[in-house]
């Protein structure tokens, strides 16, 4: 039985998401937060299977709730669930932990699908998002860390979908399974973290915030 | 040199062997301190003449500093061990006499033409050498020859000097320039005057004893000198600029370095060359950071930091409204210059110009803010230089750039929102209106659904307006394929497109409208397992092919869904084909319209 956190404002949208989510897991345990603080609060008192959290919340940011549960229990899956959420936002959120991301206005069955995939280590990429992950990678190159940097393959996978080929297109692309294509995609996501870590440093160290 | 080894000679008779002369320690003390006032002043005043030559101020000046030399060296004939001859002596006395009457005379007729020339200053200047001249001449020379009365003419001098000096401040009291030199030069003359008066000219008239050794009290006059070179760095005095002394910086320099030399050669008896490299070293350590003091505490103008000035031109430069902007350039110009009055100037200014001579300093306008005109730098203590100006010209320049980088950056803002304006009016309001007006439910849902995919596209296509055209029509790509795969049908997309073609808005989304409306047909009618897209996209025409590999439709029964409807319509408003036709194995629609490109 998973256990599943649910972070929504929009009282609608709550109940669409609970329904995708007993669709997609059935006989699943799941709880409901409106906000960052009572989101937060859940995530101390209770370890989630699964997090489904939205960016844009009336007290704050689902980023800070990404990260509080990346901080205390980092097996939980995260999934950003976002509509308007600009390309940024999501990118800092898989940065600080995310699992992947889905978007609310796609039909019910492509997202409980989606969420599936997610769950099992098989995330995907919208093509923005994979333009601009590729743009973040460019601007932090200089950072002298190997770990943060992607490889060729990595590379390889971002271009072509960001050219609007979907993991299976990409897969069949480069000759590769579909599962190989979401692994690289879930190191890209580890990645993030680890370049905006390291980004972070690199502005610190810029503004004189760090000595030696 | 001369007047020294004069004074060196043994009572014994004129020698040329060194060894038989006194010690310097031998004469009195104030035979030294005469010789160094009438070297100083001498040197100073020739040093401002020769800056200037044809000025008659400084001539007068270098007269009066060869005045001083004259009866400074003319002073001292009773300390002199060497027997002269009466005739000698009597000689000195004259020089002496005659000096200090002219250096009177002298100063007399400097205040009469400067700072600012008084009126009647020609009679008043014959009348003044005339009278004192005569005076002076009549005691000299001839029957009522009396070399005492030196003092009571040079008494008489002092309080015409004295006189000159008020008339000239309150003449000058129309023009702050004039009127802080001559504060200045009369406040200096009447303390190193004044105070030889007092100690030394004003009892012996009146027949006490003077206060102060004469010679000692020659030294006052050095105040003069002193105070007049200082003035020359605030106030430009005789219009003569900074270089001017910096010279003496380094004739100082090097004098300094030889005496040190001298000195160390002699008193330590050292070699030659080791000397030379101590004197050096301790020029190095001592000199030039005592000179960098003294200069910054004579032009007391702490310099404007480049890093600075460019935070303080962009913070200004930046503000968002004009007034703001104005009134951050007048406070930058203000900070910086210090000036008494700012005023806008009326007419044109073309460029930065130094006016009365450094008493007014303009500033053309620099984008929108009025020129300025600003009057008396560093609140009237000095005036404005060519490095004023060069640094107010830095600042046009830092401040246009400012400017332009910001006005480029506003129009910017303005294109995108209109842009984005535009984006949302044609074509997420137009959509929404559909939406609410559909009767079916679920064509509602995908109506509204492609709204929000819309406006995603607004919101992340506007921070990378340019994207080449397959990166443009990813989305679309993905999201068509995402649409198909629940249906099991795959998508085939093929493009061709001149590369660096930049699409406008407006024709992505006329290509977003046909293939969704297309894949909504197939998806819905067609019962395919293949979407064929074909795109071929030239810097003036669309041409885009959707093709399935459906059941296929009658041609003479099926009639266009509302969606296909508004397509053709809008294909065709636009000078465009719109076709749909049964394809080879299923249907095929075919939409080719005329567009414009942003870039090739």
């Amino acid at each position: 039985m998973k256990s599943i956190l649910i972070v929504e404002d929009v009282a609608e949208t709550r109940a669409w998401l609970r329904e995708a989510v007993d669709a997609a897991f059935p006989g699943n345990e799941a709880r409901e937060a409106t906000n960052v603080r009572q989101a937060i609060y859940s995530v101390k008192g209770h370890d989630f299977d699964i997090a489904i959290v939205d960016l844009g919340l009336p007290d704050g940011s689902g980023i800070d709730v990404i990260s509080a549960i990346s901080v205390s229990r980092p097996e939980t899956t995260v999934v950003v669930a976002t509509v308007m959420g600009d390309d940024a936002s999501v990118i800092a959120a898989l940065s600080q932990g995310a699992h992947g991301y889905l978007l609310k206005d796609s039909p019910f069955d492509v997202f409980v699908r989606q969420l599936t995939l997610i769950e099992q280590g098989l995330p995907a990429l919208s093509p923005s998002i994979a333009r601009r992950i590729v743009e973040h990678f460019r601007k932090t190159a200089v950072l002298q860390d190997a770990g943060a940097d992607l490889t060729p393959r990595e590379r390889d996978v971002l271009g072509l979908i960001g050219r609007g080929l979907r993991n299976a297109d990409a897969a069949r692309a480069l000759g590769l399974s579909e599962s190989t294509v979401a692994s690289h995609i879930k190191s890209i996501y580890a990645k993030l973290g680890i370049s905006s870590r390291a980004e972070a440093a690199l502005q610190a160290a810029r503004l004189g915030l760090m000595k030696s | 040199m001369g007047m020294t080894l004069l004074v060196l000679q043994p009572v014994t008779g004129w020698t040329w062997s060194a060894a038989e002369w006194r010690s310097p320690l031998d004469p009195h003390p104030a035979v030294w301190v005469s010789l160094f006032t009438g070297l100083v002043a001498w040197l100073i005043s020739a040093w401002v003449w020769a800056l200037r030559p044809a000025h008659p101020a400084t001539i007068l000046f270098a007269a009066s500093g060869f005045a001083t030399l004259t009866f400074c060296f003319a002073s001292f004939a009773h300390w002199i061990e060497l027997p002269l001859a009466d005739s000698t002596i009597a000689l000195i006395w004259t020089l002496n006499m005659l000096g200090a009457s002219a250096f009177g005379i002298i100063m007399i007729c400097l205040f009469l033409i400067y700072p600012s020339r008084l009126p009647l200053w020609k009679p008043l200047t014959a009348i003044t050498v005339a009278g004192f001249g005569g005076w002076t001449l009549l005691r000299t020379f001839g029957p009522l020859q009396n070399f005492a009365e030196v003092q009571r003419i040079t008494t008489f001098e002092m309080l015409a000097i004295v006189g000159a000096v008020i008339w000239q401040v309150r003449a000058s009291t129309s023009d702050p320039r004039l009127h802080a030199i001559a504060l200045w030069l009369g406040a200096s003359t009447l303390l190193g005057a004044g105070a030889f008066i007092a100690t030394v000219a004003v009892p012996i008239t009146f027949g006490f004893r003077a206060l102060v050794l004469e010679n000692y009290a020659f030294s006052f006059f050095l105040i003069i000198y002193l105070s007049l070179a200082a003035g020359l760095m605030r106030y430009r005095l005789f219009d003569l600029g900074t270089w001017a002394y910096r010279l003496v910086f380094y004739a100082s320099a090097a004098l300094g370095l030889i005496i040190l030399d001298l000195a160390l050669v002699s008193l330590l008896t050292l070699d030659p060359g080791q000397a030379l490299g101590i004197s050096l070293l301790l020029v190095a350590i001592l000199y030039l950071p005592l000179r960098d003091v003294i200069w910054r505490q004579i032009v007391r103008r702490p310099p404007a930091e480049a890093d600075a000035l460019f935070h303080q031109v962009l913070d200004a430069a930046l503000q968002p409204t004009l007034q703001d902007r104005t009134a951050g350039w007048n406070n930058l110009v203000r900070q910086h210059f210090k000036p008494l009055e700012m005023t806008e100037a009326g007419e044109d200014v073309a460029e930065v110009e130094l006016r009365g001579e450094g008493l007014t300093l303009r500033i053309p306008g620099v984008a929108g803010c009025p020129a300025l005109t600003l009057s008396h730098a560093n609140y009237g203590r000095s005036l404005f230089t060519p490095r004023d100006a060069r640094l107010v010209e830095h600042l046009v320049r830092l401040w246009e750039h400012a400017e332009a980088s910001r006005s480029a950056y506003d129009r910017g803002v303005a294109e995108e929102r209109l842009r984005i304006a535009r984006d949302i009016h044609d074509n997420i309001g137009a959509q929404l209106m559909r939406a609410l007006h559909s009767a079916k439910p679920d064509r509602k849902d995908a109506m509204i659904r492609d709204t929000l995919a819309d406006l995603r596209d607004v919101i992340n296509n506007a921070q990378s307006p340019a994207l080449p055209v397959d990166e443009i029509l990813a989305d679309l790509r993905a999201e068509t394929a995402d649409r198909l795969e629940p249906h099991n049908i795959s998508l085939g997309w093929s493009l061709q497109a001149e590369a660096g073609l930049i699409l406008t808005p407006s024709t992505v989304h006329a290509l977003r409208s046909v293939i969704r409306e297309a894949a909504s047909n197939t998806i819905k009618h067609a019962n395919a397992s293949r979407l064929e897209v074909k795109l071929q996209i030239t810097p003036h025409r669309v041409d885009v092919a959707v093709e399935d590999d459906g059941s296929g439709f009658d041609l003479d029964v099926v009639t266009l869904g509302q969606g296909l409807a508004n397509m053709k319509a809008r294909v065709e408003g636009g000078g465009g084909e719109f076709t749909l036709m049964p394809g080879e194995t299923g249907a095929r629609l075919r939409a080719q319209f005329p567009h414009q490109v942003i870039a090739t």
